[in-house]
């Protein structure tokens, strides 16, 4: 990580105007709200389920501060997973926590983490609705789950080239068009990051659905 | 009625968005060079860490100060007690 405070948006507090800081703030806390009145909504959840939540929480948690020496360095996410195991509402808290908990001990600054929010909750969100389409299309799955994280990586890194050429970056000396081929470069280069985590939460589905395939049974 | 995609099928596809992926992340890993996330950032940017630091009027200055992280740890874990016990969740 180095002596930095980076985040998911591997930007640090300052990058962004307070304006735009509270902006996604703002809508982060919309969609947490959101997701607070569904999980309030719902008149018991099963133990097995804030297991699981507790679980993803540690899980995604230890492996952001985690660095992988490809691509120069690089981390995986598992809010994909997370997004298949637990859904969208439930999802949403647990990035919420794991961005917390990220920033108190340094990696990502406090301003960041609204927009870090957007980023993740996409990730999850996309990766749950095509782990859910394809559940009649196809019947292995390894593939279902892979290709649902490749698409839920690929809508984050978009929302976030999406959040900074709207919120601009202070003491950018690029123009618009330089910031945005440079974010494209960084985006597919996380695709190739995007790669290994799909096989990861692949490999990790299918052995869910050997061993405990009541844990993906979704309990509406 | 909708047929289903046999597992082999699935890994065909599968492998094919997996190829696209690898090849746009090796061409971009080619164009911009071997560099570390952040370095990416910054070069895209065309972000100065010095300048960075300072982080201006209207940005936030909490990078490297415990002390600020401590009251922001602090204010979130009080609203966190407080939203956990009045919605009871």
């Amino acid at each position: 990580m180095g002596g930095r405070n980076l985040a998911h948006i591997h930007l640090e507090d300052g990058s962004f105007t307070l304006y735009w800081v509270l902006v996604w703030w703002a809508i982060a806390l919309i969609l947490i709200g959101v997701s607070l009145v569904w999980v309030r909504s719902k008149k018991k959840f099963s133990n097995r389920k804030i297991t699981l939540a507790a679980f993803c929480t540690a899980a995604a948690f230890a492996i952001f501060q985690v660095s992988i020496p490809l691509f120069g360095g690089v981390h995986l996410n598992l809010t994909p997973l997370i997004g298949i195991l637990l859904g969208p509402a439930l999802g949403a808290l647990v990035v919420l926590i794991i961005n917390i908990l990220s920033a108190a001990i340094g990696h990502g600054g406090w301003g960041m983490i609204g927009a870090n929010l957007l980023v993740n909750i996409t990730e999850l969100v996309v990766a749950y609705g095509i782990w859910r389409a394809l559940k009649n299309l196809f019947s292995g799955g390894f593939a279902r789950a892979g290709i649902a994280t490749l698409a839920g990586l690929f809508c984050g890194n978009m929302v976030m080239i999406v959040i900074i050429v709207i919120s601009g970056v202070q003491g950018a000396a690029q123009t618009s068009s330089q910031i945005l081929t440079g974010l494209t470069l960084i985006a597919a280069v996380n695709m190739g990051v995007a790669v290994i985590e799909a096989f990861i939460t692949g490999m990790i589905i299918v052995s869910i659905m050997k061993a405990r395939p009541d844990m993906l049974e979704r309990d509406e | 009625m909708m047929t289903r995609i046999s597992p082999q099928k699935g890994m065909l596809i599968f492998g094919i968005f997996i190829l696209l992926a690898g090849i746009a992340a090796l061409v971009a890993f080619q164009v911009s060079g071997p560099m570390g996330i952040e370095e990416r950032f910054t070069q895209a940017l065309g972000i100065h860490h010095d300048a960075s630091a300072d982080s201006g009027i209207s940005g936030f200055s909490l990078e490297g100060q415990p002390f600020l992280y401590v009251v922001v740890l602090g204010i979130l874990g009080i609203i966190c007690i407080a939203a956990y016990r009045h919605f009871r969740i």
